[in-house]
C-alpha cells in the first residue's frame, strides 16, 4: 500500500484537532455555554473545580466526571438553585420553635448556611467540613462568609459530633456526593449519635441522592427508622435528590401545621421561594412505611456496593 | 499423588492463602478505623503504612528464624499466632479504638496509633511466613532464587485476591466482624494443614533425592 501523502496527514491532523478542540469546548449535561474553569486544585479529599457560568453563577465540582456540589451567585445569598437545598429548609417547618442553634454537616459550596443566616439571622451555625480547601474556596470565590456566630470546624463530621456533646436544633447531613457515600456516615450508630445531638424536637435533614431506587437508598429509610421515630422523605423538585428529615421521638407532624409553620416563617422575611407551598407539595410520611432493606450499621454498611444494586421492591 | 508433591503444593497453598488474609484485614481495618477516625487520607495512610512496617520486620525476622531451620512445625506455631489475634479482632478492635479515640491524639497520629496498635503485630507473623516458607521449600541452593520467585508471586497473587474479595464481595455478603472471624479461621485451616504436613514429612524421613 503507498503511505498517506504529507497532505493527507496533515489533514487527518487537522481533523483530530478539530474534533479535541470541540470536545473541550462543547458544554456538559447541556449547560448553558460557556463555563469557565476559574480555580482548580487537588485538596486532600477531592479535585476541587469552581466554574463560572451564565448570570455570574459559580458551580463548585469535585471532579471532573461528576456532577456540580454546589451553584452559588456570590453575593446573593438568597438564590437557592439547587432544589435540594430549597427542600433542606423543610426542616424548619417540622421544628416547634425558630431555631437556636444549627449543624451543618458538609460545607460544600456554603449556600445553604448562607441562606439560613439571612432568613434566620439570630441562629448560631456550626458547620463540620472535613476539607480546608473546601472551606478556603468557598470563602474566596463562592462568597460565603463565616461570621462569629457561623464557623467552620475542619473535621470529619461524626468525629466533630462524638468530640462535641452540643446539641442542636437543626442537624443538616450533606456530606455525600453523588459517586461515593462514606459509610461511616450512614449507619445506625452515626445516627443514633447524631440523634443524641438533637434538642427535645430537634430536626434532622439529610440530602441523599437516588435517580434510580437502589438498595443503599431503601436500607438508608430502613436505618433511619430504626433510630427516629418519625421520617419524612421530601423528592425535591422531582428531581434524584431526597430530603429525610427525622425527629427523634415518635409522633406527627399533620402536613397542614407544617404548611402553616411555613408560611409563619417567611412571614416579613426574606425567603426567595415559597417554603409553604414546597412542603404541602413534596410532604410525604414515611414513619410507618414497610422497607424491605437491611439496617445499616458499623458492623455491615456495603454503601457503595449497594448503590449498583437495584431494589426490587419499589417504594410504597 | 506424590507425597512429597503434596507438601509443595501446601507449601504455596500457604503462601497464596496468607497473602490474601494480609491484604483482606487492611481493607477490613479501614472500616475499623472510620467510625473512630474517618475515612481519610490519613487514615489510608495510616494502614499501609503500618502493614509495610509489619511486613518489614516479619520478613527480617522470618529470615533469622529460617536461618535455624524451618519445619512444618515450626510454620504451624508461625501461623497460629495470627489465627488467634485477627480471630479476636471482632471483639477487641472495636472498644480498643474506642480508647484511643478518647486520648484524641489528632487526625494523623490518631489513626497511625490504632492502625500501629491493632494490626503491626499479626502482621510481623504474616511477613515471617514468607521467608520461612522459601526456607522450607527450598532445598537446592542453586534454584532459591527461582523458590522465592514463585512465592512472592503466589502470594501476591493471594493478595490481589484478598483485596478484591475483601472490598468487592466480603463487605456486603459478610459485614466487617464476620470477615475478619473468617480470615482468622482461614489461618486456623493453615494451621492444621502445616501440622498435617508436618506429620506427613516426619513419617517420610529426610529428603533423599
Amino acid at each position: 500500500m503507498r503511505p498517506p501523502s504529507p497532505a493527507a496527514r496533515l489533514l487527518v491532523g487537522a481533523l483530530l484537532a478539530l474534533g479535541l478542540l470541540l470536545e473541550l469546548v462543547t458544554p456538559r449535561d447541556g449547560q448553558a455555554l460557556p463555563m469557565r474553569i476559574i480555580h482548580e486544585a487537588d485538596s486532600l479529599y477531592h479535585h476541587v473545580m469552581v466554574m463560572e457560568g451564565a448570570q455570574g453563577l459559580r458551580y463548585l465540582s469535585f471532579n471532573r466526571a461528576m456532577g456540580h456540589q454546589s451553584v452559588v451567585k456570590p453575593g446573593h445569598p438568597e438564590l437557592l438553585t439547587f432544589a435540594y437545598t430549597k427542600s433542606g429548609f423543610a426542616a424548619l417547618a417540622f421544628l416547634d420553635r425558630p431555631p437556636a442553634k444549627a449543624l451543618f454537616v458538609g460545607l460544600g459550596g456554603g449556600s445553604m448556611p448562607m441562606y439560613l443566616r439571612l432568613v434566620e439571622p439570630k441562629v448560631a451555625i456550626d458547620i463540620a467540613e472535613i476539607d480546608p480547601e473546601v472551606t478556603r474556596v468557598a470563602e474566596k470565590y463562592l462568597g460565603f462568609k463565616p461570621d462569629p456566630a457561623m464557623k467552620v470546624f475542619t473535621q470529619d463530621g461524626r468525629i466533630f459530633l462524638k468530640r462535641n456533646p452540643q446539641r442542636y436544633d437543626l442537624i443538616f447531613l450533606d456530606a455525600y456526593n453523588d459517586q461515593a457515600v462514606p459509610f461511616h456516615l450512614t449507619t445506625r450508630e452515626f445516627l443514633e449519635l447524631v440523634k443524641s445531638r438533637l434538642n427535645p424536637g430537634g430536626v434532622v435533614a439529610s440530602n441523599i441522592w437516588s435517580a434510580d431506587m437502589n438498595r443503599f437508598f431503601t436500607a438508608q429509610i430502613k436505618t433511619y427508622q430504626a433510630v427516629f421515630g418519625q421520617l419524612y422523605l421530601l423528592r425535591a423538585g422531582g428531581t434524584g435528590n431526597y430530603i429525610f428529615l427525622a425527629l427523634a421521638a415518635p409522633g406527627k407532624v399533620e402536613v397542614g401545621a407544617a404548611v402553616a409553620r411555613a408560611r409563619a416563617l417567611s412571614k416579613d422575611r426574606p425567603w426567595s421561594f415559597d417554603l409553604a407551598e414546597l412542603v404541602e407539595a413534596e410532604y410525604d410520611d414515611y414513619s410507618q412505611r414497610q422497607v424491605e432493606a437491611p439496617v445499616l450499621s458499623d458492623d455491615y454498611a456495603p454503601v457503595n456496593l449497594m448503590r449498583h444494586q437495584k431494589d426490587k421492591s419499589p417504594l410504597p | 499423588m506424590n507425597q512429597r508433591k503434596f507438601l509443595g503444593l501446601a507449601v504455596y497453598l500457604i503462601a497464596f492463602a496468607s497473602g490474601a488474609v494480609v491484604m483482606a484485614v487492611e481493607i477490613l481495618g479501614s472500616r475499623v478505623l472510620a467510625p473512630f477516625f474517618g475515612n481519610s487520607i490519613f487514615v489510608w495512610g495510616s494502614l499501609i503504612s503500618v502493614f509495610m512496617l509489619g511486613l518489614a520486620a516479619g520478613y527480617y525476622l522470618g529470615g533469622l528464624l529460617a536461618e535455624r531451620g524451618a519445619s512444618f512445625a515450626g510454620l504451624a506455631l508461625l501461623l497460629l499466632a495470627p489465627a488467634l489475634l485477627i480471630s479476636l479482632y471482632p471483639f477487641l478492635a472495636w472498644p480498643l479504638c474506642d480508647w484511643l479515640f478518647e486520648l484524641d491524639l489528632g487526625e494523623r497520629l490518631g489513626p497511625l496509633t490504632a492502625s500501629l496498635v491493632l494490626f503491626t503485630l499479626p502482621t510481623i507473623f504474616q511477613g515471617a511466613i514468607s521467608p520461612y516458607l522459601v526456607q522450607l521449600m527450598v532445598t537446592d541452593l542453586g534454584r532459591v532464587g527461582r523458590g522465592a520467585g514463585n512465592l512472592y508471586a503466589v502470594s501476591t497473587l493471594g493478595s490481589i485476591i484478598g483485596t478484591l474479595g475483601a472490598s468487592f464481595f466480603l463487605i456486603l455478603w459478610l459485614g466487617t466482624k464476620a470477615s475478619l472471624l473468617l480470615m482468622g479461621l482461614i489461618l486456623g485451616l493453615l494451621v492444621i494443614l502445616a501440622g498435617l504436613c508436618h506429620r506427613l514429612e516426619t513419617r517420610l524421613g529426610p529428603e533423599t533425592d
